[in-house]
């Protein structure tokens, strides 16, 4: 490409790189585009110990030495202590089943966009404290997602609504009534003809059955929806192709090959924990101990950047408008007619691995595809002989399944044309998240009396007469149905901590039956529940269980109207143009619609893949930021470039007479031509944390809010977008180069096969095998061929003796071979890994139980649950945007993410679907000759002889030795008091009494200046082995599970016992593909990971190399 | 002009150097030794508490046992304090009008909890489980010190890590059968003959076996699987 700018950058940026990596094929592992192009200024960030040290408080020297000498006279005073008495509160009479000093589970139900996900809740002396998935409920199997995960801290959130308000002034409910009562009895008369309820997506069948009580008594009155992530498309496909609409089931467990049409059915969607664990279930790859079952194959085709797209084996990606090209061209294919052409190159091979997989493979399309793709899918897999197989379809789960956009523009109109008195709104944020062109906040002034039901005082609640302050899910009784219909009770862990009711107790005051929640909700299952018998006995097994036993929606067997599919238009697809695009609207990955935007955890959560925090960025591709003109033409290279200016530059994109400013992020792989850009941020009115200002009181007008652009005839995307640069500056907060473990030079990561990856069928020709096989060499292309051949052969030679002639001919050389025999986990016995000579002490782990963990890259999604997980368990605190900056995230536990593409091509530029991701949760290892242990000069980092790492803080001092020498960066440190707050106004004080509720009191609240990192969840351990003992047995395989490994959706993470040979993380060990990171360190970690197997299609042949690491195809 | 010094500011100025040399260890040593009286450590001294609540008259004279009230001492790591329900299925039947049991009352009609003063506390760091020790038959004087015996409820030992660490590095001096914690109370109030070891719990003092009892300690011990080296892992205690 770009030859003449390469020649200008000889030493510095991408040609650089290539030159360095001149002769070598096969995929180049890397983390940002900053790295590869090796820029002075990310180089200055690996190396500073304080990056951004300008923006740090600067001190004189005079100055340093008074508060160096204050702080050492005082240094003896944090020794002493001052006993204060407090008090013990017991109870007057003690609740049933509670013990003092222990939690107890409670199953309940937490809503994920308006679905029911099945949780059982820790509660720990009546404060609930820590969400765990339900093992029984269909939705959940006993994981999570991050959204059920940061549901307490939602509970706990001090800027909820505290108190009924009217027009601003504190009011109460009576008063509230008593001006509700005329009003509803007027409404009355008039049969309800200007009364309308707002909803969000409703499935709970309680409320349902209120609203359709309500309809009978006020005929005229309407009840409406709106969410802005709705299913409005599957259900108009649904339409086309059946008559009518349904929600569709996927039973993923049988599929050999799944197709993603644009659907990222692995995140955020009401099923998507299921289907994350069947995905996984059908790639669990395995030698020792169960057989090396048939993987399943993903090909993903799609708009945007997803978590689906990067566990894909391939993936391809397309404009938004062009996934109709491509789900039509699939439907020919599969009926027998000739396909229109598709952009995506593997396409015949796709159809033809679908069809030679007839009713065990499945399309999916995604929710934000255009009901013509949803109908094309569903005649596909019909056609495919899916349905009832890897398909099923019932009846709507939703109580309603208009279209949620077109109830919103009916009452929209409805409202302008005067003809509404009394608004109910319940939930949802309708001024801030309708389309812009309906414009809801002018019609929303036009009704008389406007009532809002929410948790918040948000951007709704301002243009409202009265704010009814919701009661959160913890608090509340209430029933919810979940992606397959299983419905299940939401039973409160804790009386609500405001002034917080349910709609379900709002809507009975309407219906004029006002009575508790729970009696709405009883007497709903008395007539409904059970069909003979004692009602209690059930409602108690349903209350223990978590779910209604058999309410799962029954299969529906339709067939698609003949005729129906075949009579869709073809797509048309605008004609390319210089400087147009197409824009994507997608909910964003942490704070979804905006509705968790005050969420504190979700805010500084990395969102998948861009590792983005507290902000939202439009995502768009290297050679799209060079036609938008976001890179500067300086003679510098595209990839250079795009290093120095992603997360920095602000674009203004216009839509029609619409716009709008966002930061970029130029992400590689995201395809050409696309913008995409997340829903709710630029939030004015969303609490301390979600609210985003320039300054304080100064919101931030027309800059992140994706909804300015969003207009009811484009609610997925939009085509015909322009963008060019701003001009203005604004720093993003990304944690991808933060806790790098080697320095600024990529081809570190190289040598150290930090992510280890082979395809399905390397894996199963070389016995398992996933090793280190790059070869490390001069010369130019052709010979290198050569050589490349010649060591391979040489190491199949040697791969059974441990012989090490190969190693000795390449005297001096790391070579991927050295590694491989002299310090490769896959290559040694044990007894010699042992034997390895070490610096460090030996210990004895016989005896004791050796805790470790194994994690598999394999079914690794990438999805951050276990970083959450881990952050409520372990009461991690935020830091906030300015610290993240800086590097000083708290998260014990980070995803990392690399890029792997072609070395020729790193960036993607000229095949974007080259360009693979492979996630890595890191937590700390747990060394058995860990680094940080020797450094410390107050033994406040010391090793058990359980082999866990401690950390003790009441010790630590911190001098940051052991930081400074652990080559994984696992450790963090208390910069300030965190805990209290001080990284900033939107991070989470412990010091506050209502979050100082959320701790969990079996972990130490850390102060400032204390080292601290992940504890392989000790409090567990510890809990368990008090109760084995009491016991008197040994603690079982399985009884502890870390937090991240329970909250994890694909069972990634094990846990267990490495002494006792049958433990499941004990087996998992023994795989073949087990390997250690920086395993030549000799570390030993006790945490291990399993190589990463893909399983791409053998037919399609990828342009430089195959999938699978360094092994190339025929040259 | 006289002189500014005589001879005798000679001696003075030798003084000034020796209490200048002796005054930092003097302060040092004070502060220590005071921070580790019991005005410092708090052992000994009995609190103000809403209700004048004896544990001799409970424990000692009516003979009742500990877990009647401390209800989740062998289940939890908290021993918990009885809910005033607890207080009330006694003395809504005894000692029903009197005065110093008003609190008492009060709190049951008005649904108001009572409120202790918790005398034995831990820093938040440190986390103690109480279900645990009584099982491995470790008495409750052992840290509580003569609870049967408390007219007012005091802290019976200061609590320092060193005091914890000894048993944790000894175990084998102090492990019982778990029914020895109830039965030394038992004993007590009948007036039984008790061992050394009891005797010695029941002054509240630690006991030093002798060699035979040493040898039976370490039996029970290796009985109850105690791993002795690991049992002083930071991680026991702090998490």
């Amino acid at each position: 490409m770009h030859s003449d700018n390469e020649a200008q950058s000889q030493n510095n940026g991408i040609s650089h790189l290539k030159a360095r990596l001149q002769g070598k094929r096969g995929k180049q592992l890397w983390r940002s585009l900053e790295e590869i192009a090796g820029t002075e200024e990310f180089r200055q960030w690996v190396e500073d110990e304080f990056p951004n040290r300008a923006s740090l408080l600067s001190v004189d020297r005079r100055q340093f030495l008074t508060l160096g000498g204050a702080a050492l006279a005082m240094a003896g005073l944090s020794g002493c202590r001052i006993i204060t008495n407090s008090k013990a509160v017991p109870y007057v009479r003690s609740p049933e089943d509670l013990v003092t000093g222990r939690s107890l589970a409670y199953a309940t139900t937490l809503l994920r966009n308006g679905y029911g996900v099945g949780v059982l809740v820790n509660s720990f002396e009546g404060r609930p404290i820590k969400v765990e998935g339900n093992p029984r409920h269909p939705a959940s199997l006993g994981a999570t997602e991050v959204f059920e995960q940061a549901d307490v801290l939602s509970l706990y959130d001090p800027d909820r609504a505290q108190s009924l308000t009217d027009r601003g002034e504190f009011s109460s409910w009576d008063q509230f009534v008593g001006v509700l009562r005329p009003v509803l009895r007027e409404q009355r008369a008039r049969r309800g003809a200007g009364m309308r309820i707002l909803t969000g997506t409703v499935t709970s069948p309680t409320l349902a059955a209120q609203l359709r009580d309500i309809q009978t008594q006020f005929p005229e009155a309407r009840w409406h929806h709106y969410d802005p992530v709705n299913n409005d498309n599957a259900h108009a496909g649904a339409v086309t192709a059946f008559g009518r609409p349904v929600s569709t089931v996927y039973r993923l467990e049988g599929a050999r090959v799944i197709v993603s049409l644009d659907s990222n059915f692995l995140h955020g969607e009401p099923g998507s924990t299921r289907y994350a664990r069947a995905y996984a279930d059908g790639r669990r790859v395995r030698q020792n101990g169960g057989s090396a079952a048939d993987m399943n194959r993903l090909y993903v085709i799609e708009s945007n950047t997803t978590l689906t797209g990067a566990s894909a084996d391939h993936r391809w990606p397309v404009k938004p408008s062009e996934v109709e090209v491509v789900a039509r061209a699939l439907w020919q294919r599969v009926t027998g007619d000739s396909p229109d052409a598709t952009p995506v190159g593997w396409f015949e091979q796709m159809a033809a691995d679908l069809e030679a997989n007839r009713g065990r493979c499945v399309v999916i399309a995604g929710r934000d595809a255009s009901p013509a793709v949803h109908a094309y899918a569903y005649a596909i897999n019909e056609a495919l002989g899916n349905v009832g197989r890897t398909v099923t379809y019932t009846q709507p789960v939703e109580a309603s399944s208009a279209s949620h956009l077109n109830s919103l523009r009916s009452l929209t109109e409805a409202m302008n044309a005067g003809q509404v008195d009394l608004l109910f709104i319940l939930g949802g944020n309708p001024v801030f998240n309708a389309p812009a062109d309906l414009d809801f906040a002018a019609a929303l002034k036009k009704v008389r009396l406007k009532v809002r039901h929410g948790l918040y005082e948000d951007e709704t609640s301002l243009l409202c007469d009265w704010h009814l302050p919701a009661a959160h899910p913890l608090e509340s009784w209430s029933d919810a149905r979940a992606f397959d219909g299983t419905a299940s009770i939401v039973q409160p862990l804790i009386a609500p901590l405001y002034d917080g009711r349910t709609e379900h107790e709002l809507l009975a005051e309407i219906q004029d039956q006002p009575r508790p929640a729970l009696d709405i909700i009883r007497d709903y299952w008395r007539q409904n529940g059970p069909a003979g018998g004692s009602f209690e006995m059930w409602w108690k097994t349903v209350l223990h269980d978590g779910l209604i036993p058999g309410s799962a929606l029954p299969a529906q067997a339709l067939t698609v109207t003949a005729g129906a599919v075949a009579g869709l238009p073809a797509p048309s697809t605008p004609a390319a143009q210089d400087k147009v695009f197409e824009l994507n609207f997608r909910p964003d990955a942490t704070i979804w619609d905006g509705r968790y935007a005050n969420n504190s955890w979700l805010q500084e959560l990395p969102k998948p893949i861009t590792t983005l925090t507290w902000d939202a960025a439009a995502l768009i591709s290297p050679v799209t930021a060079k036609q938008m003109g976001v890179l500067p033409t300086d003679g510098n290279s595209d990839a250079e470039n795009a290093a120095q200016i992603s997360g920095k530059a602000v674009v203004t994109i216009t839509v029609g007479e619409r716009t709008l400013k966002m930061p970029v992020i130029i992400y590689p792989g995201h395809p050409n031509g696309v913008i995409s850009v997340p829903l709710g941020y630029g939030r004015y009115a969303a609490g301390r944390v979600g609210t985003q200002q320039t300054a304080p009181g100064e919101a931030y007008e027309g800059w992140f809010d994706a909804y300015r652009l969003r207009t009811a005839d484009a609610m997925n995307y939009v085509t015909g977008v322009t963008a060019r640069p701003s001009g203005e500056a604004y720093r993003l907060a990304t944690t991808q180069a933060n806790h790098l473990m080697f320095g600024a030079d990529i081809e570190k990561h190289e040598n150290r096969d930090v992510v280890r990856f082979a395809s399905y069928q390397e894996f199963t020709e070389k016995g398992g095998r996933v090793g280190p096989e790059r070869h490390h060499g001069g010369g130019d292309h052709g010979d290198e061929h050569g050589a490349e051949h010649g060591a391979e052969a040489h190491a199949s030679e040697h791969s059974d003796d441990h012989g090490n002639a190969h190693g000795a001919e390449e005297q001096g050389e790391i070579t991927a071979d050295w590694y491989r025999k002299e310090w490769s986990y896959v290559e040694k016995s044990k007894a010699d890994k042992e034997n390895l000579p070490s610096l460090y002490p030996n210990y004895s782990y016989k005896g004791f139980n050796a805790w470790a963990m194994s994690i598999d890259l394999t079914t690794c999604i990438g999805c951050n649950a276990c970083v959450v997980a881990c952050q409520a368990e372990n009461n991690i605190p935020t830091v906030g945007k300015e610290q993240v900056g800086r590097g000083r995230e708290m998260h014990w536990l980070r995803v990392d993410h690399y890029f792997s593409a072609d070395a020729a091509d790193p960036a993607g530029l000229e095949h974007p679907e080259e360009v693979e991701s492979h996630f890595m949760p890191v937590p700390c290892m747990h060394c058995e000759k860990a680094p940080c242990e020797p450094v410390c000069p107050v033994a406040a980092t010391i090793h058990s002889h359980e082999g866990l790492n401690q950390m003790i803080y009441n010790r630590c001092i911190g001098t940051r030795y052991c930081s400074n020498n652990c080559p994984y960066k696992v450790r963090r440190f208390n910069f300030l008091k965190w805990s209290a707050g001080k990284g900033g106004p939107r991070t989470v004080n412990y010091d506050l009494p209502v979050l100082k509720l959320s701790a969990n009191p079996d972990v130490t609240i850390r102060g400032r200046g204390v080292m601290e990192k992940c504890t392989y969840c000790v409090q567990r351990i510890n809990g368990a082995r008090i109760e084995a003992k009491k016991e008197g047995r040994e603690i079982r395989d399985g009884e502890i599970q870390t937090a991240c490994q329970q909250a994890c959706p694909t069972r990634t993470i094990i846990f267990g016992d490495l002494n006792n040979p049958d433990s499941q993380v004990s087996r998992l060990k023994r795989e073949p593909h087990d390997y250690a990171l920086l395993a030549e360190l000799n570390t030993r970690p006790r945490t291990t990971f399993l190589a990463r197997i893909k399983n791409p299609n053998p037919n399609i042949q990828t342009t430089p190399a195959a999938a699978g690491g360094a092994e190339s195809h025929a040259g | 002009m006289a002189q500014i010094f005589r001879p005798s500011h000679n001696t003075l100025a030798l003084l000034s150097l020796a209490i200048g040399a002796i005054a930092p260890l003097g302060l040092i040593v004070g502060t220590s030794q005071i921070t580790r009286s019991s005005y410092g450590t708090k052992v000994g001294v009995p609190y103000e508490q809403p209700v004048p609540f004896s544990h001799e008259h409970h424990v000692n004279e009516l003979g009742i046992d500990c877990r009647y009230c401390h209800t989740s001492v062998e289940k939890s790591a908290s021993a918990g304090y009885p809910s005033t329900h607890t207080c009330m299925s006694c003395h809504s039947q005894v000692w029903t009008n009197s005065p110093l049991l008003e609190p008492v009352r009060e709190s049951y009609t008005k649904n108001v909890p009572l409120k202790w003063v918790k005398l034995n506390q831990v820093p938040d760091f440190v986390y103690f489980n109480h279900s645990i020790h009584v099982k491995r038959g470790i008495s409750c004087n052992n840290c509580h010190g003569p609870v049967q015996a408390m007219q007012m409820a005091y802290k019976g030992n200061p609590f320092e890590m060193r005091w914890c660490l000894e048993c944790h590095r000894n175990p084998e001096n102090y492990v019982n059968k778990p029914e020895f914690v109830w039965e030394l109370y038992q004993k007590i109030q009948r007036g039984d003959k008790l061992t050394p070891e009891e005797a010695s719990l029941a002054a509240g003092k630690q006991y030093k076996r002798n060699r035979q009892e040493l040898a039976a300690g370490e039996k029970l011990a290796q009985e109850y699987r105690v791993q002795k080296k690991a049992l002083s892992d930071c991680n026991i205690c702090h998490r």
